[in-house]
C-alpha cells in the first residue's frame, strides 16, 4: 500500500505565495518507486494507492508504478482510492469525483474508489456517483463515522454494516473495507452484511475524451463544438506576452480567467518565446492557476514546440489535460516515445499533421499523415483513440498567392475523411490562422472565422483554439459579407479574394467587434447616444472607452457629465419614478455612471474651475452602534443617480463625526440610517446635538427600525430644522428634491409638520385609550402550561458546540428568498414574484445575478460561516426570569436571563405572554433546558465589498451584503433544524448537514412558515426586545472567541450578517411581540437587572408605553 | 487458484479495516516502538507505526490475522507512511526500502497462514 505524504504537489504550503511548492513530481516519483520496490520484493500481490488528497501526488505514485511495471515486465493489479476531505464533495486539491476519476483512469486500475475522511453515510453519494461512471471495479473503505470531539470514531459495527448493506443492495460495491476507527468486528459485520448480494457489474462506458481540471469535461459524439481559449499564448497575444515578460503574473491570470468566463472550456497555454525561460514560465503559471478555482476548473492544454516544456507542464497538472502537440516530424521513434509518456502522465494529445517531409497542406497529405499516426498510436502504443486529437493544420487563405486559396477547403475536407475513417479520434485547429491576411480588420476576421467554423464543424471538427467570447455567429453576418467570405473560405471563384478586399474596409469599424454579437446595433450610434443607452440598460462594458471618446469630442469634460450622462440618468430616474424600472436596474445604471465619472474626474480636476453643478450635497451615515447599511447604500445610489452629490461616512458613525463633516463640507442635507432599536435613541441624540450646535439643514431619517410615528414623536420635537422620515429608496429622491428646492421647500416642510402633528395627536389618543394591566395582573395571566407530568426533552449533546467553517452550500436550501427581494425594494413573495406580470422580468434578472454571485461566494469561499450553539440546564425563577445552571445538579447558577411581559389588556382568553413562561418553574422540580446560538456568514465580506466599491460597483457590493444576510438567516435556520433533530433531538426524523441537498422530504416552505416545534427568538426583536441581554448570551457561549462576532456599544452584531438568539423547546412556545410596557414593569425590570431606571428606559424606549421623564 | 479478476466477478470482496486504530489498542510506549534495534535512535519514534514492522512484527502479523479471521480477502501492508518523504520526520529515510519489504512479507505470512 502506498499512502499519501505530508507534502503536496498541487498546493502551496505558503498562502502568500500560491505558486510555491515544497515537493516536486520527480521527488515524489522517486520516493514512491523506492517504496514500491520494497513492497514487490516482500511479496505484495496488489498495489493500492490510497488516501489520495492531491491527485498530482497520486499521479506521481502511479507514474512510478507504471514505470516499474515496464522496467520489470511484471504487472500487478492496481487499486486507487481517493479521499473526499469534507462535505464539499471534493478532494483536498479541489477536484470533483468525476474529475478525479478522469485524472487517474489512464492507469487502468482494477478498482477505483474512496476511503477515509468521511463515514459511510457521508461517503455514500460519492461512491454512488463513481459507481455510475467508472468502468472498473469499485473499492471503498470509509471511516467508522465522523470523529467525535475527542477525535475518536464511534460508529458501531452494526451501524456501519447496516449502511453498507444498503450499498451492496443497490449494487455499488466490489471491494469494501474500513478505514479509521474500524476493527475486525466492523469487518466481520460488513462481510456478513454484504455476503448475500452479488457484486456490482462493471458498466461499459462510451469512448469519450474525458478531460478534467477541477471539474470533469467530457467530449463525446453528442458534444457541441469545444472552445479552447487562445489568449494565454505568448505567441498569439501581445498583451499576454508583455505580462509574462514583465513578470506580471496576477494580470496574466486575469487573462486566463477572462477566457474561462467568456466560455473557454479548455485553456491553451503557450510560453514559447525567445526572451523567456519557457519551462520556468510554464511551471510558474500552471502552479499559479492551480490555486485559482475559477480558472483551474477547466482542463489545460499545454502548448509548446519543445518537448521538455511540455513534460514540465505535465508534472504540474493534476487534471487530465491535453498536450499540444506531438507529431512524426522527427520520425516514428520519438513520436512513440512522447506518446507513451503522455499516456503515463495521463493526458490527451493533439497530433499535428506533420511528418519527416514537412507540414501537410493538401487534403491528401493531411489524411495520409493522420491515418499513419492513428495506426501507430492505436496499434503500437495502445493509445486510446478517443484521446487522440488531430490538428490537420489551418493555414491562411486570401493571401494573394493562388496556391493558398484552397487551404480552407483542404482542412474541411480532410476533417470530413478523418472523422469518417479514424473512429473516436477528434479534430481541432488554430482557427485564427485562417484569417491571418486580414490582420487589423477584426470584423472581417471574425466573419471569416464564423464561416470557416460553420463549414468545418459540419464536416466534423470537434474543437478549435479560438478567442472565446469573440466569436461571431454565421447567421448574424451581413449577407454581402457572408457571401464574399464564403467564396474565399470555400474557394468558390478565382476573384474571391479581390471581391472580399473590395468590401473589407466597409466593415472595418473601430477594429473591435465587441464581446457579444446579439443586439449590438446601438454600438453604431453616436457616442452621446451610446452613453445614454449604456446608462439606461446598465451596461458597463464600454463605458470607459465611450466616455473617453465623448471627452475628446466635447469642449470640456464636465459637459460629458452634464450632457449624455445626465440625460441617461434622468431617463433612469423617470423610469424608476414611473415604476417602469426597478431598483436593481437603477443600481446597475449607477454603476455605469460611477465608472464614467471616475474616468472624467482627473480631467475635471485638471481644469481646476470645473465644478460639477449637482442638485445638492447629502451626507449619509449609519449611526453610532449600528452596522447595517444595505438600505442606506441603496438610497445613496439612487440619490447619486438623480445628480445629488453623496458623502457616505459608512457605518457606526458617531454624531460628532457626522456634524463635523456636515460643517466642513457644507452639506445641504443629513441622512441618518439605522436598523436596530437602540439606533432610534442615537437619532434622538443627533437631533438634540444639531439643535445645540445651531444647525438648520434638513435631516432625513430612514432604516428598518425607524417610523413616521417615532420620527414625529421622538425626533422632530428636538430639532427646529426640517426632520423627515423617508420610507424607502424610491421616496428618497422626491423628499431630497423638495428639501433642496427654493420653490417648494417651505410648502413641503409645512406639510410635513402638519402631518406629524396629526400623527402625534392620533398617537396620544391611542395611548390614552390603552388599557394597562398591572404587572401583577399581567403575570397572573401568563401562558397556561400544565407542568404536572411534563417531561422536558433532555439534550443529547449538552453544552457548547462550535462550527468553525460550515460549507456554505449546506445553507443554500434554507434560504428564504422573499426578504432578499424586499432588500431590493421589490415587494412580493418568492417564487411568485418571478412570474409577476410587471416585476417578473427584472425579478428574474436579479435572481439570476444573485445565483451567479452565490455560486462564486461558495466556490471561491468569499465568506466564512461560523457558529456556536449551546444547550444548558435552565428553570424559570419568579415569573419572568430564567436561571441557567452550571450543570445538571442545578446547584450553581451560571447566569440569569430577564424577560419582558405583554402588559396591555388583551381579549379574554389571551394570555399576557413572556418568554419565561415556556420554561418549567424551578419549584416544579422539572429539569428543563434552554439553548442559545450565534451564527455568522459575514466573515470576509469587508474585503470583497471594498473591492467592489473601489471598482464603483455598488450593485455587486449591495448584492453581496444582501446575500450574506440571507445566508446568515439560512444558517440560523439550518442550526435550529440541527438542534431540534440532533443536539437536542426532540424532533423526529433523520437529519444531516446536507439534509436539504439530499433529502427529498426536506421542505423549506415548512421552515419558512415555522411549522415546527420550538422557537428561536432573538434578543432585540419583538419577543425579547431588550438588546442588553445580548452580552449575557455572548458570555454564555464565549461567542466572540468562538465565532468572531462582536457587539457594538448599541449591542449590534458585527459583522452585520449575523444572527443570535435563544432556543425554546416547549411545544406551546410561540413567537409574539411584547409591545408597549408600563412604568411598573420597567421599574421592576431595572431592579432585576441591577440597572438604573433611566438606563432601562433608554434601552427600552421603543417599548415604553408612557413618557419617560 | 482463482485470479483477482475472477473473484471480483463472483462476489463482493472484503478489504481489511484500520491498522492505526488497532495499533492504538496495544497502547505501545516509546520503548516498544524502538525495540532493541533502535534503542539509541536519536529522535523519538513513538507514533511511527510503520516502524513496528521491524520492531513489533508479531503485533502487526496478529492484526493482519485478526482481519483475515474476520473475513478480509485483501489485507493492506502497514506502510501508510513508508516513503522517504514521510520517514524524514524521524530521520529514517534509509529504512524505507527495508520497511516496505518487511511489511509486505508480514502480510504475506499472515495470508499464507490463514
Amino acid at each position: 500500500m502506498l499512502g499519501p505524504t505530508s507534502r503536496t504537489c498541487s498546493i502551496s504550503p505558503d498562502v502568500n505565495n500560491p505558486g510555491f511548492r515544497n515537493i516536486t513530481f520527480d521527488e515524489l516519483r522517486e520516493a514512491y518507486d523506492e517504496a514500491l520496490r520494497g513492497l514487490v520484493e516482500g511479496g505484495a500481490d496488489i498495489i493500492l494507492v490510497e488516501t489520495i488528497f492531491d491527485t498530482l501526488n497520486a499521479k506521481a505514485a502511479l507514474f512510478a508504478v507504471d514505470e516499474f511495471f515496464e522496467r520489470t515486465g511484471k504487472r500487478l493489479p492496481v487499486m486507487i482510492s481517493g479521499t473526499i476531505t469534507d462535505a464539499s464533495g471534493r478532494t483536498l486539491s479541489g477536484q470533483t469525483v468525476e474529475a478525479f476519476w478522469n485524472s487517474l483512469r489512464h492507469i487502468k486500475p482494477i478498482s477505483f474508489g474512496f476511503n477515509c475522511a468521511l463515514g459511510a453515510s457521508e461517503l455514500r453519494q460519492y461512491v454512488e456517483e463513481l459507481a455510475g461512471i467508472a468502468n472498473c471495479h469499485i473499492n471503498t473503505h470509509p471511516n467508522a463515522g465522523l470523529p467525535n470531539e475527542f477525535g475518536e470514531y464511534d460508529e458501531s459495527p452494526e451501524q456501519m454494516a447496516a449502511e453498507i448493506e444498503e450499498w451492496a443492495r443497490n449494487g455499488f460495491l466490489n471491494i469494501i473495507g474500513g478505514c479509521c476507527g474500524t476493527s475486525p468486528a466492523h469487518i466481520r459485520a460488513i462481510a456478513e452484511a454484504v455476503s448475500k448480494y452479488p457484486p456490482r457489474k462493471v458498466p461499459e462506458i462510451k469512448p469519450e475524451c474525458r478531460l478534467s481540471g477541477l471539474e470533469a469535461f467530457n467530449i463525446g459524439e453528442d458534444s457541441l463544438f469545444v472552445n479552447v481559449g487562445e489568449r494565454t499564448n505568448v505567441t498569439g497575444s501581445a498583451r499576454f506576452k508583455r505580462l509574462i515578460l514583465e513578470g506580471q503574473f496576477d494580470e496574466a491570470l486575469t487573462v486566463a480567467r477572462e477566457q474561462v468566463e467568456n466560455g473557454a472550456q479548455i485553456i491553451d497555454i503557450n510560453m514559447d518565446e525567445g526572451m523567456l525561460d519557457g519551462e520556468k514560465a510554464m511551471v510558474d503559471f500552471l502552479n499559479l492557476i492551480a490555486s485559482e478555482p475559477d480558472i483551474a476548473r477547466v482542463p489545460v492544454m499545454i502548448d509548446s514546440s519543445k518537448w521538455h516544456i511540455i513534460e514540465s507542464g505535465l508534472k504540474c497538472t493534476q487534471g487530465k489535460g491535453v498536450v499540444n502537440s506531438i507529431s512524426i516530424k522527427e520520425g516514428e521513434d520519438k513520436f512513440i516515445e512522447h506518446a507513451r509518456l503522455c499516456m503515463r502522465y495521463g493526458a490527451a494529445i493533439i497530433v499535428m499533421a506533420f511528418d519527416e517531409e514537412g507540414q501537410a497542406d493538401t487534403k491528401e497529405r493531411k489524411i495520409e499523415i493522420c491515418t499513419r499516426a492513428y495506426k501507430v498510436l492505436t496499434e503500437q502504443v495502445g493509445f486510446p483513440a478517443e484521446d487522440i486529437i488531430f490538428d490537420p493544420n489551418i493555414f491562411a487563405v486570401a493571401t494573394g498567392i493562388d496556391e493558398h486559396n484552397n487551404y480552407g477547403v483542404d482542412f474541411i475536407e480532410a476533417t470530413r475523411v478523418i472523422k469518417q475513417t479514424l473512429p473516436h479520434a477528434l479534430v481541432s485547429g488554430g482557427v485564427s490562422n485562417v484569417s491571418f491576411s486580414f490582420r487589423g480588420n477584426n470584423p472581417v476576421r471574425e466573419a471569416i472565422h464564423a464561416v470557416f467554423l460553420y463549414h468545418a464543424i459540419k464536416a466534423g471538427m470537434d474543437m478549435g483554439i479560438v478567442n472565446a467570447g469573440q466569436l461571431a455567429v454565421y447567421d448574424d453576418l451581413p449577407e454581402e459579407l457572408r457571401e464574399r467570405v464564403e467564396d474565399v473560405v470555400l474557394n468558390r471563384r478565382p476573384d474571391a479574394t479581390e471581391r472580399l478586399l473590395d468590401i473589407a474596409d466597409k466593415y472595418k469599424g473601430d477594429g473591435s467587434t465587441g464581446k457579444k454579437v446579439e443586439d449590438l446595433e446601438w454600438r453604431k450610434l453616436p457616442v452621446a447616444k451610446r452613453i445614454e443607452h449604456a446608462m439606461v440598460k446598465g451596461i458597463d462594458t464600454w463605458v470607459v472607452e465611450d466616455t473617453e471618446e465623448a471627452r475628446q469630442a466635447f469642449d470640456r469634460p464636465i459637459e460629458v457629465i452634464e450632457g449624455p450622462l445626465m440625460d441617461g440618468m434622468n431617463t433612469v430616474g423617470d423610469l424608476f419614478g414611473d415604476g417602469k424600472m426597478f431598483l436593481p436596474q437603477v443600481v446597475k445604471s449607477a454603476r455605469v455612471m460611477k465608472k464614467a465619472v471616475a474616468h472624467l474626474i482627473p480631467y475635471i480636476e485638471a481644469e481646476k474651475d470645473g465644478k460639477t453643478q449637482s442638485n445638492g450635497k447629502i451626507l449619509m451615515a449609519t449611526v453610532k452602534g449600528d452596522v447595517h447599511d444595505i438600505g442606506k447604500n441603496i438610497v445613496g445610489v439612487v440619490l447619486q443617480c438623480n445628480n445629488f452629490e453623496v458623502i457616505d461616512l459608512g457605518v457606526m458613525v458617531p454624531a460628532s463625526s457626522i456634524l463635523d463633516t456636515a460643517k466642513k463640507e457644507n452639506v445641504d442635507i443629513i441622512g441618518l440610517s439605522g436598523l436596530i432599536t437602540p439606533s432610534l435613541d442615537e437619532m434622538v441624540h443627533m437631533a438634540k446635538e444639531m439643535e445645540r450646535l445651531g444647525f438648520d439643514i434638513p435631516m432625513m431619517i430612514g432604516g428598518a427600525t425607524t417610523s413616521r410615528a417615532h420620527t414625529a414623536v421622538k425626533i422632530e420635537q428636538h430639532y427646529h430644522g426640517p426632520t423627515v422620515w423617508v420610507k424607502d429608496a424610491s421616496r428618497a429622491v422626491g423628499v431630497a428634491q423638495n428639501l433642496i428646492s427654493e420653490e417648494f421647500k417651505d410648502e413641503f416642510v409645512k406639510k410635513i409638520h402638519e402631518e406629524y402633528d396629526t400623527v402625534r395627536a392620533n398617537l396620544a389618543g391611542r395611548k390614552a385609550k390603552t388599557k394597562w394591566l398591572s404587572l401583577e395582573d399581567a403575570r397572573a395571566n401568563k401562558v397556561k402550561i400544565d407542568w404536572s407530568g411534563y417531561q422536558a426533552p433532555v439534550p443529547r449533546q449538552p453544552g457548547i458546540q462550535v462550527f468553525d467553517d460550515m460549507p456554505l452550500e449546506f445553507l443554500v436550501p434554507y434560504i428564504d428568498w422573499t426578504p432578499f427581494f424586499h432588500a431590493w425594494e421589490m415587494k412580493g413573495s418568492y417564487p411568485k414574484i418571478l412570474n409577476d406580470p410587471t416585476k417578473g422580468k427584472e425579478a428574474r434578472k436579479l435572481f439570476d445575478d444573485a445565483q451567479a454571485m452565490l455560486k462564486k461566494i461558495i466556490e471561491e469561499k468569499w465568506l466564512k460561516a461560523r457558529a456556536v450553539v449551546g444547550l444548558f440546564p435552565a428553570n424559570r425563577v419568579g415569573d419572568d426570569d430564567i436561571e441557567i445552571y452550571t450543570d445538571d445538579s442545578r446547584s450553581e447558577v451560571l447566569t440569569t436571563l430577564h424577560h419582558l411581559r405583554q402588559q396591555t389588556e388583551l381579549p379574554p382568553g389571551k394570555p399576557n405572554r413572556c418568554l419565561a413562561d415556556f420554561i418549567a418553574p424551578k419549584e416544579s422540580g422539572i429539569k428543563d433546558y434552554l439553548g442559545a446560538f450565534v451564527v455568522t456568514t459575514g466573515l470576509g465580506i469587508d474585503e470583497r465589498v471594498k473591492r467592489f466599491e473601489a471598482e464603483h460597483d455598488d450593485y455587486s457590493a449591495i448584492m453581496l451584503k444582501a446575500l450574506a444576510d440571507r445566508l446568515a438567516e439560512a444558517f440560523a435556520e439550518h442550526m435550529h433544524d440541527r438542534i431540534r433533530h440532533v443536539n437536542w433531538g426532540f424532533d423526529e426524523g433523520d437529519w444531516e448537514p446536507r439534509n436539504g441537498l439530499v433529502n427529498e422530504s426536506f421542505d423549506n416552505e415548512k421552515l419558512i412558515k415555522e411549522n415546527y416545534t420550538g422557537i428561536r427568538p432573538a434578543p432585540g426583536y419583538p419577543a425579547c426586545p431588550d438588546h442588553t441581554e445580548k452580552p449575557l448570551l455572548w458570555q454564555l457561549l464565549d461567542a466572540e472567541n468562538n465565532t468572531g462576532v462582536t457587539l457594538t456599544e448599541s449591542n449590534a452584531m458585527w459583522p452585520a450578517a449575523s444572527v443570535s438568539g435563544w432556543y425554546f423547546s416547549h411545544p406551546q412556545s410561540s413567537y409574539f411581540a411584547v409591545g408597549k410596557i408600563n412604568r411598573d414593569q420597567v421599574a421592576d425590570y431595572a431592579r432585576r437587572k441591577g440597572m438604573s431606571l433611566a438606563e432601562a428606559e433608554r434601552w427600552l424606549s421603543p417599548n415604553l408605553g408612557y413618557d419617560a421623564d | 487458484m482463482k485470479t483477482l479478476e475472477q473473484l471480483l466477478k463472483e462476489r463482493i470482496l472484503i478489504l481489511d479495516g484500520a491498522m492505526g486504530t488497532m495499533i492504538q489498542g496495544y497502547k505501545l510506549e516509546e520503548e516498544d516502538y524502538r525495540g532493541d534495534r533502535f534503542a539509541d535512535w536519536p529522535s523519538d519514534v513513538k507514533g511511527n507505526n510503520d516502524l513496528l514492522v521491524l520492531t513489533q512484527p508479531t503485533i502487526i502479523r496478529d492484526i493482519h490475522k485478526a482481519y483475515l479471521d474476520a473475513g478480509a480477502d485483501i489485507v493492506e501492508t502497514n506502510t501508510f507512511n513508508a516513503t522517504s518523504i514521510s520517514m524524514a520526520d524521524y530521520g529514517m529515510e534509509e529504512l524505507v526500502y527495508e520497511i516496505n519489504v518487511e511489511a509486505a512479507r508480514l502480510a504475506r505470512q499472515a495470508c499464507d497462514a490463514a
